[in-house]
Protein backbone atom coordinates (compact mmCIF):
# COMPACT_ATOMS: atom_id res chain seq x y z
CA UNK A 1 0.00 0.00 0.00
CA UNK A 2 2.78 2.39 0.97
CA UNK A 3 4.66 1.38 -2.17
CA UNK A 4 1.56 2.16 -4.25
CA UNK A 5 1.17 5.64 -2.74
CA UNK A 6 4.88 6.43 -3.13
CA UNK A 7 4.91 5.12 -6.69
CA UNK A 8 1.97 7.20 -7.87
CA UNK A 9 3.30 10.27 -6.06
CA UNK A 10 6.63 9.90 -7.89
CA UNK A 11 4.85 9.29 -11.20
CA UNK A 12 2.65 12.38 -10.94
CA UNK A 13 5.59 14.50 -9.76
CA UNK A 14 7.65 13.33 -12.75
CA UNK A 15 4.99 13.77 -15.40
CA UNK A 16 3.69 17.00 -13.85
CA UNK A 17 7.11 18.61 -13.92
CA UNK A 18 7.70 17.32 -17.46
CA UNK A 19 4.49 19.09 -18.54
CA UNK A 20 5.57 22.20 -16.62
CA UNK A 21 8.92 22.18 -18.46
CA UNK A 22 6.98 22.15 -21.72
CA UNK A 23 4.48 24.88 -20.88
CA UNK A 24 6.35 27.23 -18.53
CA UNK A 25 6.96 30.84 -19.56
CA UNK A 26 10.07 31.23 -17.41
CA UNK A 27 13.27 29.46 -18.37
CA UNK A 28 14.64 29.25 -14.83
CA UNK A 29 11.42 27.72 -13.50
CA UNK A 30 11.49 25.26 -16.39
CA UNK A 31 15.08 24.32 -15.48
CA UNK A 32 14.14 23.69 -11.86
CA UNK A 33 11.08 21.68 -12.93
CA UNK A 34 13.52 19.65 -15.01
CA UNK A 35 15.41 18.87 -11.78
CA UNK A 36 12.20 17.46 -10.29
CA UNK A 37 11.47 15.44 -13.44
CA UNK A 38 14.97 13.92 -13.48
CA UNK A 39 14.76 13.23 -9.75
CA UNK A 40 11.41 11.51 -10.29
CA UNK A 41 12.94 9.27 -12.96
CA UNK A 42 15.74 8.44 -10.51
CA UNK A 43 13.04 7.51 -7.99
CA UNK A 44 11.42 5.19 -10.54
CA UNK A 45 14.87 3.62 -11.07
CA UNK A 46 14.95 2.91 -7.33
CA UNK A 47 11.52 1.27 -7.64
CA UNK A 48 13.03 -0.95 -10.36
CA UNK A 49 15.96 -1.86 -8.06
CA UNK A 50 18.44 -0.17 -10.38
CA UNK A 51 20.25 1.57 -7.56
CA UNK A 52 23.51 2.36 -9.36
CA UNK A 53 21.67 3.82 -12.33
CA UNK A 54 19.46 5.94 -10.09
CA UNK A 55 22.50 7.51 -8.42
CA UNK A 56 24.20 8.06 -11.81
CA UNK A 57 21.00 9.64 -13.11
CA UNK A 58 20.94 12.02 -10.18
CA UNK A 59 24.64 12.87 -10.45
CA UNK A 60 24.80 13.37 -14.21
CA UNK A 61 21.43 14.94 -14.94
CA UNK A 62 20.68 16.97 -11.83
CA UNK A 63 24.27 17.66 -10.81
CA UNK A 64 25.64 18.05 -14.31
CA UNK A 65 23.28 18.83 -17.14
CA UNK A 66 20.78 21.06 -15.34
CA UNK A 67 23.54 23.02 -13.58
CA UNK A 68 25.27 23.43 -16.94
CA UNK A 69 21.99 24.58 -18.46
CA UNK A 70 21.40 27.14 -15.72
CA UNK A 71 24.96 28.43 -16.14
CA UNK A 72 24.58 28.68 -19.92
CA UNK A 73 21.30 30.57 -19.53
CA UNK A 74 22.78 32.97 -17.01
CA UNK A 75 25.85 33.63 -19.15
CA UNK A 76 23.74 34.81 -22.07
CA UNK A 77 21.77 37.91 -21.02
CA UNK A 78 18.26 38.64 -22.28
CA UNK A 79 17.81 34.98 -23.13
CA UNK A 80 15.48 34.49 -20.23
CA UNK A 81 13.27 37.48 -20.93
CA UNK A 82 12.27 37.46 -24.55
CA UNK A 83 12.25 34.32 -26.58
CA UNK A 84 11.33 31.78 -23.96
CA UNK A 85 7.95 33.38 -23.32
CA UNK A 86 6.63 32.91 -26.80
CA UNK A 87 6.41 29.50 -28.38
CA UNK A 88 7.23 28.98 -32.02
CA UNK A 89 3.54 29.13 -32.90
CA UNK A 90 3.86 25.84 -34.72
CA UNK A 91 0.86 24.37 -32.88
CA UNK A 92 -0.80 23.75 -36.23
CA UNK A 93 1.91 21.18 -36.99
CA UNK A 94 3.02 20.28 -33.47
CA UNK A 95 -0.29 19.07 -32.08
CA UNK A 96 -1.18 16.65 -34.93
CA UNK A 97 2.41 15.34 -34.99
CA UNK A 98 2.47 14.76 -31.24
CA UNK A 99 -0.98 13.15 -31.31
CA UNK A 100 0.03 10.84 -34.15
CA UNK A 101 3.22 9.76 -32.39
CA UNK A 102 1.34 9.37 -29.10
CA UNK A 103 -1.32 7.13 -30.68
CA UNK A 104 1.37 5.10 -32.42
CA UNK A 105 3.42 4.57 -29.25
CA UNK A 106 0.46 3.87 -26.94
CA UNK A 107 -1.15 1.47 -29.43
CA UNK A 108 2.16 -0.34 -29.87
CA UNK A 109 2.97 -0.77 -26.19
CA UNK A 110 -0.58 -1.73 -25.22
CA UNK A 111 -0.69 -4.19 -28.12
CA UNK A 112 2.69 -5.70 -27.40
CA UNK A 113 2.21 -5.99 -23.65
CA UNK A 114 -1.29 -7.47 -23.78
CA UNK A 115 -1.04 -11.27 -23.85
CA UNK A 116 -2.85 -13.14 -26.55
CA UNK A 117 -4.94 -16.24 -25.86
CA UNK A 118 -2.38 -18.68 -27.21
CA UNK A 119 -0.13 -17.86 -24.27
CA UNK A 120 -2.70 -18.96 -21.73
CA UNK A 121 -0.63 -21.87 -20.48
CA UNK A 122 2.37 -19.75 -19.67
CA UNK A 123 0.21 -17.32 -17.73
CA UNK A 124 -1.27 -20.00 -15.52
CA UNK A 125 2.18 -20.96 -14.29
CA UNK A 126 2.28 -17.84 -12.14
CA UNK A 127 -1.15 -17.99 -10.63
CA UNK A 128 -1.29 -14.55 -9.05
CA UNK A 129 -0.13 -12.79 -12.20
CA UNK A 130 -2.87 -13.78 -14.63
CA UNK A 131 -2.60 -11.76 -17.79
CA UNK A 132 0.97 -10.70 -17.14
CA UNK A 133 3.72 -11.02 -19.68
CA UNK A 134 6.31 -9.83 -17.18
CA UNK A 135 6.71 -10.42 -13.49
CA UNK A 136 8.97 -8.86 -10.91
CA UNK A 137 12.57 -10.01 -11.05
CA UNK A 138 12.73 -10.26 -7.27
CA UNK A 139 9.85 -12.75 -7.17
CA UNK A 140 11.93 -15.42 -8.83
CA UNK A 141 14.90 -14.89 -6.59
CA UNK A 142 12.95 -15.88 -3.52
CA UNK A 143 12.79 -19.41 -4.90
CA UNK A 144 15.49 -21.61 -6.27
CA UNK A 145 15.98 -20.73 -9.93
CA UNK A 146 16.22 -24.38 -10.92
CA UNK A 147 12.88 -25.16 -9.29
CA UNK A 148 11.22 -22.41 -11.23
CA UNK A 149 12.53 -23.70 -14.53
CA UNK A 150 11.21 -27.11 -13.64
CA UNK A 151 7.79 -25.69 -12.81
CA UNK A 152 7.47 -23.80 -16.01
CA UNK A 153 8.88 -26.37 -18.35
CA UNK A 154 6.85 -29.16 -16.81
CA UNK A 155 3.67 -27.47 -17.94
CA UNK A 156 4.63 -27.32 -21.58
CA UNK A 157 7.33 -29.91 -22.25
CA UNK A 158 7.53 -33.45 -20.99
CA UNK A 159 9.47 -34.10 -17.83
CA UNK A 160 12.54 -35.83 -19.24
CA UNK A 161 13.20 -32.99 -21.60
CA UNK A 162 12.80 -30.53 -18.77
CA UNK A 163 15.36 -32.38 -16.68
CA UNK A 164 17.80 -32.42 -19.57
CA UNK A 165 17.41 -28.68 -19.99
CA UNK A 166 17.82 -28.24 -16.27
CA UNK A 167 21.16 -30.05 -16.26
CA UNK A 168 22.28 -27.96 -19.20
CA UNK A 169 21.36 -24.73 -17.46
CA UNK A 170 23.31 -25.65 -14.37
CA UNK A 171 26.51 -25.85 -16.36
CA UNK A 172 25.97 -23.15 -18.92
CA UNK A 173 27.09 -19.81 -17.58
CA UNK A 174 27.26 -16.30 -18.90
CA UNK A 175 30.82 -16.60 -20.09
CA UNK A 176 30.84 -20.27 -20.87
CA UNK A 177 32.75 -21.19 -17.75
CA UNK A 178 31.36 -23.94 -15.56
CA UNK A 179 29.51 -22.72 -12.51
CA UNK A 180 31.93 -24.25 -10.05
CA UNK A 181 34.86 -22.14 -11.22
CA UNK A 182 33.10 -18.85 -10.80
CA UNK A 183 33.47 -16.75 -7.68
CA UNK A 184 30.39 -16.08 -5.60
CA UNK A 185 29.78 -12.56 -6.90
CA UNK A 186 29.40 -13.75 -10.48
CA UNK A 187 26.88 -16.38 -9.59
CA UNK A 188 23.72 -14.78 -10.93
CA UNK A 189 22.72 -11.61 -12.67
CA UNK A 190 19.14 -11.95 -11.55
CA UNK A 191 19.88 -10.28 -8.29
CA UNK A 192 17.70 -10.67 -5.26
CA UNK A 193 16.09 -7.64 -3.68
CA UNK A 194 18.59 -5.35 -2.02
CA UNK A 195 21.70 -6.68 -3.75
CA UNK A 196 23.67 -3.80 -5.35
CA UNK A 197 23.78 -3.79 -9.14
CA UNK A 198 27.16 -2.07 -9.51
CA UNK A 199 29.19 -5.30 -9.60
CA UNK A 200 27.34 -6.95 -12.53
CA UNK A 201 27.20 -3.62 -14.40
CA UNK A 202 30.96 -3.24 -14.06
CA UNK A 203 31.47 -6.84 -15.14
CA UNK A 204 29.33 -6.33 -18.26
CA UNK A 205 31.03 -3.02 -19.09
CA UNK A 206 34.45 -4.62 -18.95
CA UNK A 207 33.59 -7.83 -20.78
CA UNK A 208 30.71 -7.78 -23.24
CA UNK A 209 30.39 -4.03 -23.71
CA UNK A 210 34.06 -3.08 -23.49
CA UNK A 211 34.14 -1.64 -27.03
CA UNK A 212 31.18 0.73 -26.51
CA UNK A 213 32.73 1.60 -23.16
CA UNK A 214 36.01 2.62 -24.80
CA UNK A 215 34.16 4.46 -27.55
CA UNK A 216 32.20 6.38 -24.93
CA UNK A 217 35.50 7.42 -23.38
CA UNK A 218 36.81 8.65 -26.74
CA UNK A 219 33.50 10.44 -27.36
CA UNK A 220 33.72 12.22 -24.02
CA UNK A 221 37.29 13.32 -24.79
CA UNK A 222 36.20 14.62 -28.19
CA UNK A 223 33.26 16.42 -26.58
CA UNK A 224 35.51 18.06 -24.01
CA UNK A 225 37.92 19.32 -26.69
CA UNK A 226 35.04 20.33 -28.98
CA UNK A 227 33.30 22.33 -26.27
CA UNK A 228 36.53 24.18 -25.44
CA UNK A 229 37.14 24.96 -29.12
CA UNK A 230 33.56 26.10 -29.71
CA UNK A 231 33.33 28.58 -26.88
CA UNK A 232 36.84 30.03 -27.34
CA UNK A 233 36.88 33.51 -28.74
CA UNK A 234 40.55 34.52 -28.95
CA UNK A 235 41.58 32.30 -31.87
CA UNK A 236 39.46 34.24 -34.33
CA UNK A 237 41.03 37.56 -33.34
CA UNK A 238 44.54 36.14 -33.61
CA UNK A 239 43.86 34.79 -37.08
CA UNK A 240 42.44 38.11 -38.23
CA UNK A 241 45.43 39.96 -36.82
CA UNK A 242 48.00 37.71 -38.46
CA UNK A 243 46.16 37.86 -41.78
CA UNK A 244 45.98 41.63 -41.57
CA UNK A 245 49.59 42.06 -40.41
CA UNK A 246 51.25 39.69 -42.90
CA UNK A 247 51.45 42.01 -45.93
CA UNK B 1 -6.79 -8.05 -17.63
CA UNK B 2 -6.32 -5.35 -20.20
CA UNK B 3 -3.29 -3.13 -20.54
CA UNK B 4 -4.72 -0.26 -18.51
CA UNK B 5 -5.94 -2.58 -15.74
CA UNK B 6 -2.38 -3.73 -15.36
CA UNK B 7 -1.09 -0.15 -15.38
CA UNK B 8 -3.23 0.48 -12.30
CA UNK B 9 -1.31 -2.23 -10.43
CA UNK B 10 1.42 0.38 -10.12
CA UNK B 11 4.95 -0.60 -9.10
CA UNK B 12 4.33 -4.32 -9.59
CA UNK B 13 3.58 -4.17 -13.31
CA UNK B 14 5.99 -3.36 -16.10
CA UNK B 15 3.17 -1.60 -17.96
CA UNK B 16 3.08 1.33 -15.52
CA UNK B 17 6.77 2.11 -16.03
CA UNK B 18 6.51 1.73 -19.80
CA UNK B 19 3.51 4.06 -19.88
CA UNK B 20 5.34 6.69 -17.80
CA UNK B 21 8.36 6.44 -20.11
CA UNK B 22 6.14 6.78 -23.19
CA UNK B 23 4.32 9.80 -21.75
CA UNK B 24 7.64 11.47 -20.92
CA UNK B 25 8.77 10.82 -24.49
CA UNK B 26 5.58 12.38 -25.88
CA UNK B 27 5.75 15.44 -23.61
CA UNK B 28 9.41 15.94 -24.59
CA UNK B 29 8.50 15.64 -28.28
CA UNK B 30 5.84 18.30 -27.88
CA UNK B 31 8.39 20.50 -26.08
CA UNK B 32 10.85 20.04 -28.96
CA UNK B 33 8.23 20.95 -31.55
CA UNK B 34 6.81 24.06 -29.88
CA UNK B 35 9.77 25.75 -28.18
CA UNK B 36 11.42 28.66 -29.93
CA UNK B 37 14.30 29.04 -27.47
CA UNK B 38 17.36 26.85 -28.03
CA UNK B 39 17.49 25.90 -24.33
CA UNK B 40 13.81 24.98 -24.32
CA UNK B 41 14.50 22.70 -27.27
CA UNK B 42 17.32 21.03 -25.34
CA UNK B 43 15.08 20.47 -22.32
CA UNK B 44 12.67 18.65 -24.66
CA UNK B 45 15.51 16.48 -25.96
CA UNK B 46 16.55 15.60 -22.42
CA UNK B 47 12.97 14.61 -21.58
CA UNK B 48 12.81 12.37 -24.67
CA UNK B 49 16.10 10.67 -23.77
CA UNK B 50 14.96 10.17 -20.18
CA UNK B 51 11.70 8.60 -21.29
CA UNK B 52 13.54 6.16 -23.55
CA UNK B 53 16.02 5.39 -20.78
CA UNK B 54 13.19 4.69 -18.33
CA UNK B 55 11.63 2.26 -20.81
CA UNK B 56 14.95 0.40 -21.00
CA UNK B 57 15.30 0.12 -17.24
CA UNK B 58 11.64 -0.88 -16.83
CA UNK B 59 12.42 -4.17 -18.53
CA UNK B 60 15.35 -4.73 -16.19
CA UNK B 61 13.07 -4.95 -13.16
CA UNK B 62 10.87 -7.64 -14.71
CA UNK B 63 11.31 -11.00 -16.34
CA UNK B 64 9.13 -12.26 -19.21
CA UNK B 65 6.72 -15.01 -18.24
CA UNK B 66 8.06 -18.32 -19.44
CA UNK B 67 11.70 -17.19 -19.48
CA UNK B 68 13.64 -17.73 -16.32
CA UNK B 69 17.23 -18.61 -17.15
CA UNK B 70 19.47 -16.68 -19.48
CA UNK B 71 17.51 -13.46 -19.09
CA UNK B 72 20.05 -10.85 -18.08
CA UNK B 73 18.30 -8.12 -16.14
CA UNK B 74 21.44 -5.99 -15.87
CA UNK B 75 21.87 -5.53 -19.61
CA UNK B 76 19.11 -2.88 -20.03
CA UNK B 77 20.79 -0.88 -17.29
CA UNK B 78 24.04 -0.88 -19.27
CA UNK B 79 22.17 0.43 -22.32
CA UNK B 80 20.63 3.11 -20.14
CA UNK B 81 24.08 4.03 -18.85
CA UNK B 82 25.22 4.62 -22.42
CA UNK B 83 22.10 6.73 -23.05
CA UNK B 84 23.08 8.89 -20.08
CA UNK B 85 26.65 9.26 -21.40
CA UNK B 86 25.40 10.25 -24.86
CA UNK B 87 22.89 12.69 -23.36
CA UNK B 88 25.63 14.37 -21.36
CA UNK B 89 27.89 14.62 -24.42
CA UNK B 90 25.05 15.99 -26.54
CA UNK B 91 24.10 18.54 -23.90
CA UNK B 92 27.68 19.84 -23.57
CA UNK B 93 28.11 20.30 -27.33
CA UNK B 94 24.67 21.87 -27.66
CA UNK B 95 25.35 24.39 -24.91
CA UNK B 96 28.71 25.25 -26.43
CA UNK B 97 26.98 25.77 -29.79
CA UNK B 98 24.30 27.91 -28.15
CA UNK B 99 26.90 30.13 -26.49
CA UNK B 100 28.94 30.44 -29.71
CA UNK B 101 25.77 31.27 -31.62
CA UNK B 102 24.81 33.85 -29.04
CA UNK B 103 28.18 35.56 -29.41
CA UNK B 104 27.73 35.85 -33.19
CA UNK B 105 24.01 36.43 -33.63
CA UNK B 106 22.99 37.76 -30.20
CA UNK B 107 19.98 35.45 -30.16
CA UNK B 108 19.08 31.87 -29.31
CA UNK B 109 15.76 32.00 -31.16
CA UNK B 110 15.94 28.98 -33.45
CA UNK B 111 13.30 30.38 -35.83
CA UNK B 112 15.57 33.35 -36.63
CA UNK B 113 18.66 31.27 -37.32
CA UNK B 114 17.82 30.27 -40.87
CA UNK B 115 20.89 31.24 -42.88
CA UNK B 116 21.10 27.82 -44.48
CA UNK B 117 17.48 27.87 -45.60
CA UNK B 118 17.16 28.22 -49.36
Amino acid sequence: MLAQVAFWAVVFLTLGSAVYVTLSKNIMRAAFALVVAFGGVAGLFFFLQADFLAVVQFLVYVGGIVVLMVFAVMFSPNVAQKTFRESSGNFLYAIPTTLAVAILILATISGVLTPTKSEGQAENSTSDQIGARFYRASETDAQEPAGLIEDQLALTINHDHAEALNDQNEWTTLHGRPAAERPETFKSHNLPLGRPTSTPIAELLLSKYVLPFELAGILLLAVTIGAIVLVRKETRHEEEETEGGAP
Amino acid sequence: MTFFDRVLLGPDSVEAYILVGALMFIVGLFCMLTRRNFFGLLMGIELVLNGASLSFVAYSGFIPVGVSEGFDRIEPQVFSLFVIVLAAAEAVIAFALALALFQIRNTVDVTRIDDLKC
